[in-house]
């Protein structure tokens, strides 16, 4: 530890602080291209950390979405179909029908002649195209004969692309363009928005002209997400970072269910003027609001816990992934639950416990719905936990139970640390004030836990909470030699709480003490992240990743908009000065387009009753045999025909080139 | 608390003396008659002569609103004439001081310039600070959607109903609720909530309800019994657990009563004793305020937009016997109804019919209303057309009102604004000359809106810096016209400029310097404001226009007392996610009539544009005046 405490007098020394720093100008500056820090904003146009390289070209933002260059294809047409209903609307639906022609030039089939010419007319993709974390739409476009319009002006011949949000247009009217590259007769380009031009370029008659609009998500100036747009036209960019428009105001039904998007379009009227093939394609990097869904979706049932302390209600996991000795992939998920529903919560004290249960899988295989070895009685806790008589009043509840597994270089389990929120009652008219345990060795399932007389950390360590909750370790080093970071939620009573803390653990589950109280700073604050977070913020869950770089540290947790109504929110920190993370947490960012997943996603719907599903917790943890693979465990609590709760634990995945 | 007057020290004697004077003066004459307010509207400088006032030949260009001590042009425009309602005067509020343009000015920035500013109790000088802000709100005491008592400790032995004043109830449970001595017991299980649904729906968007409410707290519960009463509002049919969307609970065992917010405990209070009340007020901006014995305890948000029918829950779990049970004894209940100008009801739209077959595309609605009946006028086609609303449709005569027929209509005429004086109807529109340029025109009818003939005189023609004029919205009121209009700027820039007169056939003269012109300015062709709908509703002007974003169009409310300082509220009426407005809304117009605001607008949907009606309560009679 003295060797440590140095780089931290120094750091702090120097009038910097990773986290609550108020302006993130102020963060230190490596100056030069090995040194710390990082671009913290990638299309600031600053070179935040001074590594000589800009935005994009720093490599610190090559996964982020102002600046991913890899494409997953979305929408490819060739125009060759016998029949382009299958794919397409044909617009104006109402009115006389009409077809395109197709005509083959140089040995390439276009579309165009959009007869009869009394109108604009349109093919509209039946799938919607995600873009809102970035995408790109490429075509062609070719005039074959200017007469009657010159390169200047717009001309009542014209073809072209067009982003739109509609699937139809009326008579007479062209579609509501979200953003339009139209080709005129005559030669004249012109980028639009709600029909008005934006930018124009001039193409030579009978030639080919490359179209390309990229597109970007970021923010607005009042920090809303929103999606921008540069437009290149026979390799010049014509339009660079137009703002499009919010991203809420996409389209988020069918295919952009999940991302939203627009639907693409070949515009436009009489002859002359062609749209050749049309491919969009959306960013393949790292989305945290895309899972893979897995199979065997969990309940108390099948991870056979004894109904007398888990019968109501199961939620919180923890997981964590090793390999055994075998080297199969092991599996430890610990869940609290309580005989007697949480929404009693408000009428009287409600018990919790800890259960613990494990599977092993073979590497890469999917878990089992049963085989779960699991405790026969709470691991930590009473059986059972609540009672509604009196009967347990001495119970204490444990609640929100989190699993760091410490592996080896074979990602075999060294240790696993089990952190769980621990009420800390001595009268009754203290229910609900919490503290946090931390505890290893863990134990298989069948282990029992017996608590120690006091929390690692109190309430009464932290004056601006009253209760602690949520609590979640991250290794300070690889090998977690040097002790931990623990986040816990604070609970300053004043409503549902806004602020996520961070309190510094040794190697030996004490806390480091700096000053007259525990080593501790504020990493997330509900006011600072967003609309999405307006309501409150708990239940961080890190996932830490040590890089040759630098690391990588992101931080799920769980935000609401309007009270009761969580979802599911990201946020992540970077540097490349690991030297000082056991000192100093760098600052978390929110994800440029939070929540990643909310009670009204397909996936939290889905096989629920009226499609009223309800998140309650999430668990991530990078799996042993794939650690570019993150699996988490989505708790929800569904609603029975009848009445009545239950709850599921909905696995998913998501892979991270560098988790 | 804000205090309007942080700088200014003048005593009141004094400024009782100035304000005599002033008003002897004549300068307080903008109440008076017609021809006396053309007096001062010439003294102020800025009207034209006959035949239309020439724009923009000589004034000075428009400025931001003061926040740094400027009068936004109070010194340059007649203000009390101004006044959105004569009868009431901010400045009598403030003392005669306030006269002074910067003390006006510097009162109104100081309530207008934060969003929460407005309701500080000072404010209420300024009768546009009733709009969106939870203040004048206005009791209801007819046709209430729930009692105003409910004394369950009185009525022991009675039906709820009886209890309930005869308010519908609707039990719900696995036990029926009891009546004791103690009050209602609402005889949940462990396993189910019980209670009763009491009343009719509430809107929690428009209505301010307050509930005061005293609990009977169990007895032997000693921390661990199952006992709880509460009331709350839930926007759904309870089944095991009530969705108690904003309440109070008392928990026996936790000793405490808690705010209830989304089906959580927000905020948990000691419960005190059996003669405690507890107060709840719930507002339309979605803040629910608690107090204990009348002394706050906080106050936190909830959800009011999606509780536009909310049901009163009385609810709990009581496993004791029922002479021991946690119990409500008594529940006082007040609602009053708010202007919040986001809670619209009824976003339909409206069919239009010419000779009994429905007609499109058409644009431009304009809403008026006389004595009996409420009128329409439209751009079809052509030409400008009226007709009358009936019940979901609006029944247009075949033949226009107007078609394009004079030199200066050459490009056709549009944008209509119909107009009842009390006598006569007028019909103001624009026309565009040859070249595109639009000037405002007017044209006159008798006490029916059916044959209109035009005025020989411009009302307003573009010169110097503006090259085109359009989307007139013009209002009467006791004497006084006041019109909005959008100017196009030489720029290319546009703005909604304001004039007034007294004498429609004496010009028109602009207010100058004021806030309206930045607040409206558009530069940029990815935006577009227009269509300006100007009312007089409770004391202020509402300013309703539309806003183009992108592709989306929304339309938006700034209110204003004298037209020169304007508090933007921001977007009203916006994309509905389905039907004929699911992407939002343009060309508004809006009527106020006694407690509501009718709008017409143009729906957006992607594909086309359709007429749509709403409407919403807004209280007409509370901004507090000292006559």
């Amino acid at each position: 530890m003295k060797r440590g405490w140095l780089p931290l007098v120094a750091f702090l020394a120097s009038g910097c602080s990773w986290l609550n720093a108020p302006d993130r100008d102020l963060i230190a500056r490596d100056g030069g291209v090995d040194g710390g820090g990082i671009e913290l904003f990638c299309d600031d146009g600053l070179d935040d950390d001074d590594d000589m390289a800009v935005d994009c070209a720093d490599s610190d933002c090559a996964e982020e979405p102002a600046c991913c260059e890899r494409e997953s294809s979305t929408l490819s047409e060739e125009w060759g179909a016998a029949d382009l209903r299958d794919g397409w609307t044909f617009a104006p639906s109402s009115g006389e029908p009409w077809t395109p022609m197709r005509p083959s030039l140089d040995g390439k089939t276009f579309v165009g002649g959009f007869f009869p010419d009394d109108s604009p007319r349109a093919l509209v993709s039946r799938d919607c195209v995600s873009v809102a974390f970035g995408g790109w739409v490429r075509t062609t476009l070719r005039t074959t004969d200017p007469m009657g319009c010159d390169s200047e002006a717009p001309c009542d011949r014209y073809a072209g692309v067009v982003l739109t949000a509609a699937t139809d247009s009326a008579p007479g009217n062209k579609l509501q363009d979200e953003l339009g590259v139209t080709l005129h007769a005559g030669g004249l380009i012109l980028v639009t928005q709600a029909d008005v031009e934006l930018a124009r370029a001039t193409a030579g008659i009978d030639e080919d002209v490359d179209v390309e609009i990229e597109l970007r998500p970021g923010l607005d100036d009042r920090n809303r997400p929103v999606l921008r747009a540069s437009v290149t036209v026979a390799a010049s960019q014509v339009l660079d970072g137009f703002m499009v428009g919010s991203i809420d105001t996409l389209v988020t039904t069918g295919d952009c269910a999940d991302i939203p998007g627009l639907h693409l379009a070949a515009q436009g009227r009489g002859g002359d003027v062609y749209v050749g093939s049309l491919l969009a394609a959306k960013q393949d990097c790292a989305n945290p609001s895309q899972f893979d869904e897995q199979s065997a979706i969990l309940s108390a049932a099948s991870l056979d816990f004894q109904p007398s302390w888990v019968e109501a209600y199961v939620g919180s996991p923890a997981l964590a992934s090793s390999r055994n000795s075998v080297s199969d992939v092991q599996w430890d998920l610990i869940v609290e639950g309580s005989n007697d529903p949480p929404e009693l919560e408000p009428t009287t004290h409600i018990g919790y416990a800890l259960g613990h249960a494990r599977v092993a899988t073979d590497e890469g295989e999917n878990w089992p719905l049963d085989t779960w070895e699991s405790s026969a009685s709470p691991k930590v806790g009473d059986d059972p936990p609540s009672c509604l008589d009196g009967s347990c009043s001495a119970n204490r509840s444990v609640r929100e139970p989190h699993l760091l597994a410490e592996l080896n270089q074979q990602q075999e389990l060294r240790d696993l640390v089990l952190s769980f929120a621990r009420e800390v009652v001595t009268d009754p008219s203290e229910r609900d004030r919490f503290g946090i345990q931390i505890v290893r060795p863990v134990g298989g399932p069948a282990t029992g836990l017996s608590l120690p007389g006091f929390p690692t950390l109190s309430p009464a360590d932290i004056p601006e909470c009253i209760s602690l909750r949520d609590p979640a370790l991250i290794p300070v080093d690889p090998e977690a030699l040097q002790g931990y970071w623990l986040l816990f939620t604070c609970v300053d009573g004043g409503g549902a709480p806004t602020e996520i803390h961070a309190a510094r653990i040794s190697r030996a589950l004490e806390v480091i003490r700096e000053g007259n109280g525990p080593m501790r700073r504020v990493v997330l604050v509900a006011s600072e992240l967003g609309p999405f977070a307006a309501a409150g913020i708990r239940s961080a869950e890190p996932v830490i990743s040590f890089e040759q770089d630098g690391i990588r540290l992101r931080i799920w947790f769980l935000a609401q908009a309007t009270p009761g109504d969580w979802a599911v929110a990201l946020a992540e920190a970077r540097t490349h000065e690991t030297s000082m993370l056991p000192f100093e947490l760098p600052e978390p960012l929110p994800f440029l387009v939070n929540p990643i997943l909310d009670n009204s996603s397909s996936l939290v719907r889905s096989g629920c009753l009226d499609q009223e599903c309800s998140i309650t917790g999430i668990a991530v943890s990078p799996r042993a045999d794939d650690p570019s693979r993150l699996r988490f465990l989505l708790a929800r609590r569904l609603n029975l025909p009848g009445g009545g709760r239950t709850d599921q634990l909905v696995p998913l995945e998501q892979t991270w080139s560098k988790p | 608390m804000t205090h309007l007057r942080p700088h200014r020290q003048t005593s009141w004697p004094f400024c009782i003396l100035v304000w005599a004077a002033l008003t002897a003066a004549g300068l307080a004459g903008g109440c008076g008659s017609a021809s006396d307010a053309t007096e001062d509207l010439a003294g102020a400088g800025g009207v034209g002569g006959r035949g239309g006032f020439q724009d923009g030949a000589g004034g000075p260009g428009p400025e931001a609103p003061a926040q740094d001590g400027g009068t936004v042009g109070l010194e340059d425009n007649p203000y009390e004439l101004l006044l959105a309602d004569p009868q009431r005067n901010p400045g009598d509020y403030f003392g005669a001081d306030t006269l002074d343009p910067e003390d006006y000015a510097e009162a109104a920035a100081t309530c207008y310039a934060p969003a929460d500013a407005c309701s500080a109790s000072d404010c209420g000088a300024f009768a546009s600070c009733c709009v969106d802000t939870g203040s004048c709100c206005q009791p209801l005491t007819e046709d209430l959607a729930l009692p105003e008592l409910l004394a369950f400790a009185d009525c022991a032995g009675l039906t709820l109903e009886a209890c309930a004043e005869g308010a519908n109830i609707a039990t719900f449970g696995p036990r029926e609720p009891l009546l004791t001595g103690r009050g209602l017991i609402p005889n949940g299980t462990a396993t189910s909530e019980g209670g009763a649904l009491i009343g009719e729906a509430v809107n929690l968007s428009t209505d301010r309800v307050a509930l005061d409410v005293q609990f009977t707290l169990p007895l032997g519960c000693n921390g661990t019994c199952l006992e709880s009463a509460g009331v709350a509002f839930t926007g759904s049919m309870p089944d095991v657990f009530l969705d108690a969307a904003v309440g109070l609970l008392l928990s026996g065992s936790r000793e405490t009563v808690s705010l209830i917010v989304g089906g959580e405990a927000t905020d948990s209070f000691d419960a005190g004793n059996n003669d405690t009340v507890w107060s709840l007020l719930l507002s339309p901006s979605g803040s629910a305020e608690v107090q204990r014995d009348g002394i706050l305890q906080g106050v936190y948000a909830f959800d009011s937009a999606s509780l536009t029918g909310a049901r009163l829950a009385v609810f709990g779990r009581n496993l004791s016997v029922a002479d021991t049970s946690a119990a409500l004894a008594r529940i006082e209940i007040g609602i009053q109804r708010c202007d919040n100008p986001r809670a619209w009801t009824d976003r339909q739209p409206i069919t239009v019919l010419v000779q009994d077959e429905p007609v499109s595309p058409l644009r431009a609605p304009s809403i008026a209303g006389d004595d009996t009946t409420t009128w329409l006028a439209l751009e079809i086609g052509d030409g400008i057309f009226v007709g009358e609303r009936r019940a979901g449709q609006l029944v247009v005569d075949a033949v226009p009102v107007l078609m394009p027929s004079e030199p200066y209509e050459a490009l056709g005429i549009g944008d209509p604004e119909l107009v009842w004086d009390g006598a006569a109807w007028s019909l103001f529109y624009t026309a565009r000359d040859d070249n595109g340029a639009g000037s405002i025109r007017a044209a006159v009818a008798g006490p029916s809106p059916a044959s209109f003939v035009r005025s020989e005189a411009p009302v307003l023609t573009p010169s110097a810096d503006v090259a085109s004029f359009d989307a007139p919205s013009v209002l009467y009121r006791d004497g006084l016209w006041v019109m909005v209009v959008r100017a196009m700027l030489a720029s290319g820039a546009t703005e909604l400029r304001a004039y007034y007169t007294s004498d429609l056939q004496g010009g028109w003269a602009r207010v100058v310097n004021g806030g309206l012109e930045p607040l409206s300015r558009v530069e940029e062709p990815t935006s577009e404001i227009t269509s300006p709908s100007l009312i007089i509703h409770n004391s202020a002007y509402h300013l309703y226009y539309a806003r183009r974003t992108g592709t989306r169009w929304a339309v938006e409310l700034a209110v204003s007392d004298e037209l020169l300082l304007w508090r933007p509220i921001g977007p009203v009426i916006g994309a509905s996610g389905e039907g004929f407005d699911s992407l939002g809304g343009n060309g508004p117009d809006a009527l106020s009539q006694t407690d509501r605001v009718d709008v017409v607008y143009m729906g957006q949907n992607g594909i086309s544009f359709e007429l749509g009606y709403a409407s919403r309560p807004a209280p007409s009679d509370t901004a507090s005046s000292i006559f």
